[in-house]
């Protein structure tokens, strides 16, 4: 793939489109992004790998 | 600062109508809303939430607000897009998913970098099967001096450190791509060594109280690296590690490997 510095500001771009699609579709479903139960699934495993961090 | 150099910019770029921007600085709120041409502007989100008329809420602020904010924007029928990590706990994350899907809501999280071209052509192949089985991730986001500075330095405000704000990402990366199996077990490690003897804060990424020199105060209670792995119920294995400050060269490197196959990024 071609690098030109932007690849992390498409993504957010992509990102937002698809919170509009999702929203305009009236399905309300995310194809890519991370929804609700998407990110309670990755804060359980935040919360269990730092149990393990030095304070 | 996130709402500035993405949020508002690509929702005007969608060609949607941004009805108001909330601040708890008046003043950047009103300096925000004249920069993109937005007419309203409040302190408080419960004014924007209940007084906008907005069919959709974007929350990006610091991590401890995602919950109260997120929450009271679904109670009010409001679509919410709210930036990463999801919440300060998993509990909290439960009752923000519960409640956006009993209303019928979209609650989606800034978990940008599956939207990245490496990472989509990466997830592409491994639906194609031409990976195989996958069975192994390793992601590794290293900043040898990348500290924020700020709130997300504070354990109270961020909920932690480098693991919070980019592990999210590493994490999310390497579950997503694994195919999102049902957790099993987390093992882990995590330093602080560095930060809490006197940070180098990386300018470019302060946060904006910092860069108006409207927070001056050096606390950093957060971790400088962290690291461990993830078991999931099919046998998967997630790699990370992850660092503000670590006397390491920079990286970022995604690796997936299957039965057949493996790939890693970037490059693809």
């Amino acid at each position: 793939m071609i690098f030109d510095g932007r690849e992390e500001g498409e993504a957010h771009f992509r990102l937002t489109q698809e919170f509009v699609r999702a929203i305009s579709s009236g399905k309300q479903e995310l194809r890519i992004g991370a929804d609700g139960w998407d990110g309670y699934t990755i804060m359980v495993m935040l919360e269990r790998a730092s149990q393990f961090l030095q304070s | 600062m996130i709402a500035q150099s993405a949020h508002i910019p690509n929702l005007l770029r969608l060609g949607q109508t941004i009805v108001g921007v909330v601040d708890r600085n008046f003043d950047r709120a009103r300096r925000v809303a004249e920069q993109f041409g937005i007419s309203r502007y409040w302190d408080d989100y419960f004014m924007a939430i209940d007084g906008s008329g907005a069919d959709a809420v974007v929350v990006a602020t610091p991590t401890k607000f995602h919950y109260p904010i997120t929450m009271a924007a679904l109670q009010a029928g409001k679509h919410v897009l709210c930036e990463k990590p999801p919440a300060m706990t998993a509990a909290e994350a439960y009752e923000m998913a519960e409640e956006a899907e009993r209303r019928g809501l979209v609650l989606m999280y800034g978990l940008h970098r599956r939207f990245r071209d490496d990472a989509l052509a990466a997830k592409e192949a491994i639906g194609r099967g031409e990976l195989g089985d996958v069975y192994f991730a390793r992601v590794r986001w290293l900043r040898s001096r990348g500290a924020p500075g700020g709130w997300f330095c504070r354990k109270a405000l961020a909920g932690g450190g480098p693991l919070f704000d980019i592990g999210v990402h590493a994490i999310d990366l390497g579950w997503w791509l694994l195919g999102k199996p049902k957790l099993k077990e987390v093992y882990g490690f995590g330093f602080q060594r560095i930060g809490a003897k006197g940070v180098d804060l990386e300018r470019g990424h302060q946060p904006s109280d910092v860069r108006e020199g409207l927070d001056r105060e050096i606390l950093f209670d957060v971790e400088d690296h962290a690291g461990g792995f993830i078991t999931f119920e099919g046998g998967q294995v997630l790699s990370y590690e992850v660092s503000w400050l670590l006397n390491d060269r920079d990286d970022f490197r995604v690796t997936i490997c299957g039965d057949k196959r493996g790939l890693s990024f970037p490059p693809l």
